[in-house]
């Protein structure tokens, strides 16, 4: 009869095993919540793999993930000047699994100069700066003799003498036209695919002076074929000692260097982000990472997440201004 | 040791390099934490390896399925395929196996030889230089198609205006991006051209019955090339190492420009031109030679300048940093050790290349026996994952099946894809060129001929094109004068 079917009995077991199975899901989203990160980690790069970005990443991030302890899987996205990867890392799930590379390029210059850009800044939470990328004005050994000399035959001749960057609306043609303008010099520029075309343009004579990274040029500037005419850092290079820095020319508002870290969404919650952040934070200290930065050209140089926000917005409203006065928008 | 990691290198290289859209880059990046547990030496010798077997096994698909591995591998599939299509396609790869092999040697020796020498003329390539260069190469592009010229022209220039999709390079001005972001870097050569070719060749062939015929004759008569073959083969193959050779020493040449050269000049001076396009043993020894000896002169600006000339060399260049070596002007003075081991692991390398791809012929050409109808959803699967794992992007495998579709209504049609796709490659180098050389000359196009190198390049290029013109009209005074022109 159909009153015995369904009894109490039957009603019991079916309570117990719906509350089993709910208290099942609460831990489960428990443990989720306290055991963080729960699962790989994404790493997205922002550029191809073999550049010094890519390098980057993998050093910092093998390291970090030894700290997080779960595997750290590197996906190499590029494209759109790292504004692909940017706008996966910033539209991925907020739940702090998936992390990328950013720095002047995807969150400095393609802001600054008016594309047109599907994410901001604010979309983005910091999770550390790993490296000032420092650049150089090199030109062919026996072409100048020292930055004034370069200045003193620029301003003889407006208009005549080139230099190569290695993008248009890239950090060094930004710093290429900021030197311009802070030396009152009207050096043509010439944009490159990238700095290896650019140093060899110079290394070939076809175009006065470039600006590039140590990375690039640190081999020929060893063997003495490029020499450095200035450094854009605050103090000089330890790579290269003779170089003296924009400040020591007399320039120091032309002090500008490329930068790169890490960057997550900003929907990801607070707690979540303060692990990966300490993660990082002893991925940087490690003496090996610190080494390997130096190695490929450039200067480890940490700061925690907030820093790095505000580090972000200030150098994005320099690059603004800059590119603004320079007509490159 | 060193020889194991050679071979290591070498195997992984020709794996990927079968498998197409995986190129070599994808394969030194996943092997570049490995690099990081070996010493220097070790880690160039099998990115090296891998960069040298993706350029043999890259043929491979070209040759049986008409699919290139990589950009480099596009030229061997207009007469390699037809060759495999005529039960031909053992002596295809005997050829350029062997071709390679020569080539490879010779670009070793070379380097050894005249490295700096050469690094420093390439120095003098500015962009002047590298506008007559593309130029020349546009000129040659319809030599490409085997129908009709007209057609050609036309897959040229809207190869041309597919070029121009994405950011100018000197103002970083929009063009065709309809406000996409990926549309921003423009279409991408390697997806267009596994569309147009590897795609589009399967859909035209299941059009065919799939039980009825055999795709391929493939009752092989031969394996290996006959004597004939290689008489044959003898003068494109050593054409195509020079020409290959010095292409590739100068930065940012290329080694499709070195492999479109090598086609165009076997086919303008064969005796059979109208041959070319249905299987001739010279379309295929003289361009897969030529792109041998471009990536073996490839090493050359990376070696003795730090210049890193493609994707793959800035890889290499990056691995080297890792260990703490800046490739350059000192390197064979500071660390000889690497530079003879990188040497001799390429002459090694070589060796082992032939002595690994000449028994697998035997067993390449019984894949051609498989069955289409299951041959076909392997190619369209390497395929997809292949265009994938360029970019970690479905976009890729989008842009590449849209292309597989309208190269099969282009096929249906008689629209060839190849002046498409070197108009593709070429038209955006061209013109960034060309700005760059206009913005040093203040506008003047005399610098075009001011330059020594520029000045050879234009003046081949404009005696190329107008060579047909002069012909034609001695051959209508003198009726008869001349045998083996094409007709329109």
């Amino acid at each position: 009869m159909v009153n015995n079917f369904f009894n109490r009995r039957h009603l019991v077991v079916l309570g117990v095993m719906l509350s089993f199975t709910l208290s099942l899901g609460v831990c489960h989203t428990l443990l989720l919540a306290q055991s963080f990160p729960s699962k790989e980690m994404e790493l997205i790069i922002n550029f191809s793999p073999g550049g010094s970005t890519d390098m980057m990443a993998r050093m910092v991030g093998n390291k970090a993930s030894k700290h997080l302890g779960v595997p750290m899987v590197f996906i190499n996205k590029p494209g759109g000047g790292g504004a692909i990867a940017a706008n996966f890392v910033a539209n991925a799930k907020p739940d702090g699994h998936t992390i990328g590379t950013a720095g002047a390029s995807n969150l400095g210059t393609l802001l600054a100069t008016g594309e047109k850009i599907p994410y901001t800044l604010k979309d983005f939470s910091g999770i550390a700066r790993a490296a000032i990328v420092p650049m150089i004005i090199v030109a062919k050994k026996g072409r100048f003799d020292n930055f004034e000399g370069f200045v003193k035959e620029a301003k003889q001749k407006p208009g005549v003498l080139t230099f190569g960057s290695w993008g248009s609306k890239s950090t060094s043609h930004i710093v290429g036209e900021l030197i311009n303008q802070v030396a009152g010099m009207k050096v043509k520029h010439i944009p490159f695919e990238g700095g290896a075309k650019a140093m060899t343009a110079v290394l070939g004579g076809h175009i006065d002076v470039a600006v590039a990274t140590i990375g690039t040029t640190q081999s020929n500037l060893r063997a003495g074929t490029l020499i450095g005419l200035a450094v854009t850092t605050q103090a000089r290079l330890d790579d290269v000692p003779d170089v003296p820095t924009m400040k020591e020319s007399g320039y120091p508002e032309a002090t500008f260097s490329s930068y790169d870290g890490f960057v997550t969404s900003s929907t990801v919650p607070k707690d979540r982000l303060e692990i990966i952040i300490s993660a990082f934070e002893k991925s940087m200290k490690d003496p090996e990472v610190q080494e390997g930065l130096k190695k490929t050209g450039m200067i480890p140089a940490f700061l925690r997440g907030p820093e790095y926000d505000s580090f972000l917005a200030s150098n994005l409203e320099l690059l603004r201004a800059v590119s603004t006065k320079a007509g490159i928008q | 040791m060193n020889l194991l990691v050679c071979f290591i290198g070498v195997f992984i290289g020709t794996l990927t390099g079968v498998l197409p859209g995986i190129g070599s880059t994808a394969a030194m990046s996943l092997l570049l934490p490995i690099t990081f547990t070996l010493s220097s030496t070790q880690s160039i010798i099998m990115l090296a390896g891998i960069y040298y077997g993706a350029m043999y096994g890259g043929s491979t698909t070209s040759i049986l399925l008409n699919v290139p591995g990589e950009g480099t591998s596009m030229i061997t599939c207009l007469d390699g395929y037809p060759m495999a299509k005529k039960g031909r396609a053992g002596p295809a790869l005997g050829i350029s196996a062997f071709g390679s092999f020569i080539a490879g040697t010779f670009s070793v020796a070379m380097l050894m030889i005249l490295g700096p020498l050469l690094a420093n003329i390439a120095l003098s390539f500015g962009p002047p230089e590298n506008v007559s260069l593309t130029f020349l190469g546009l000129t040659m592009v319809t030599y490409l198609g085997s129908g009709s010229m007209v057609k050609s022209l036309m897959m040229a220039a809207f190869g041309l205006l597919l070029g121009c999709i994405g950011l100018d390079i000197v103002k970083g001005t929009e063009r065709y991006t309809l406000g996409i972001l990926r549309l921003r870097d423009g279409l991408g050569l390697i997806p267009i051209m596994m569309g147009l070719f590897g795609i589009a060749e399967v859909l035209i062939t299941i059009e065919t019955s799939l039980e009825k015929r055999e795709i391929f004759k493939t009752r092989a008569k031969e394996l290996f090339p006959t004597k004939q073959d290689w008489k044959d083969s003898a003068g494109p193959i050593t054409r195509g190492t020079l020409a290959g050779f010095f292409l590739g020493v100068i930065p940012g040449g290329g080694g499709m420009l070195a492999s479109l050269m090598s086609y165009a000049i076997e086919k303008r001076i064969s005796k059979h031109p109208e041959k070319f396009g249905t299987g001739t043993i010279e379309g295929v020894a003289g361009p897969e030679t030529a792109n041998n000896a471009g990536a073996g002169g490839s090493f050359i600006p990376l070696l003795t300048l730090g210049i890193p000339c493609n994707v793959v060399m800035a890889v290499l260049m990056g691995a080297l940093m890792i260990h703490g070596i800046s490739p350059g002007p000192l390197l064979l003075k500071e660390h000889p050790n690497l530079f003879w081991g990188v040497v001799g692991s390429m002459y090694v390398g070589n060796v082992m290349l032939l002595a690994l791809n000449l028994p697998l012929i035997g067993l390449w050409v019984k894949v051609l026996r498989i069955p289409y109808s299951l041959l076909f959803p392997l190619i369209f699967l390497f395929c997809i994952i292949g265009s994938y794992s360029l970019n970690n992007s479905l976009w890729d495998v989008g842009v590449m099946t849209i292309f597989g579709v309208l190269g099969y209504f282009m096929k249906k049609f008689r629209y060839e894809a190849a002046p498409l796709i070197m108009a593709l490659v070429l038209g955006p180098m061209f013109e960034v060129a060309l700005r760059q050389s206009l913005m040093l000359s203040n506008g003047n196009p005399s610098i075009f001929f001011s330059r020594p190198i520029s000045a050879t390049f234009m003046t081949l290029s404009l005696f190329i094109l107008v060579s047909p013109l002069c012909l034609k009209m001695v051959k209508k005074r003198r009726p008869g004068l001349l045998k083996g022109d094409k007709e329109f």
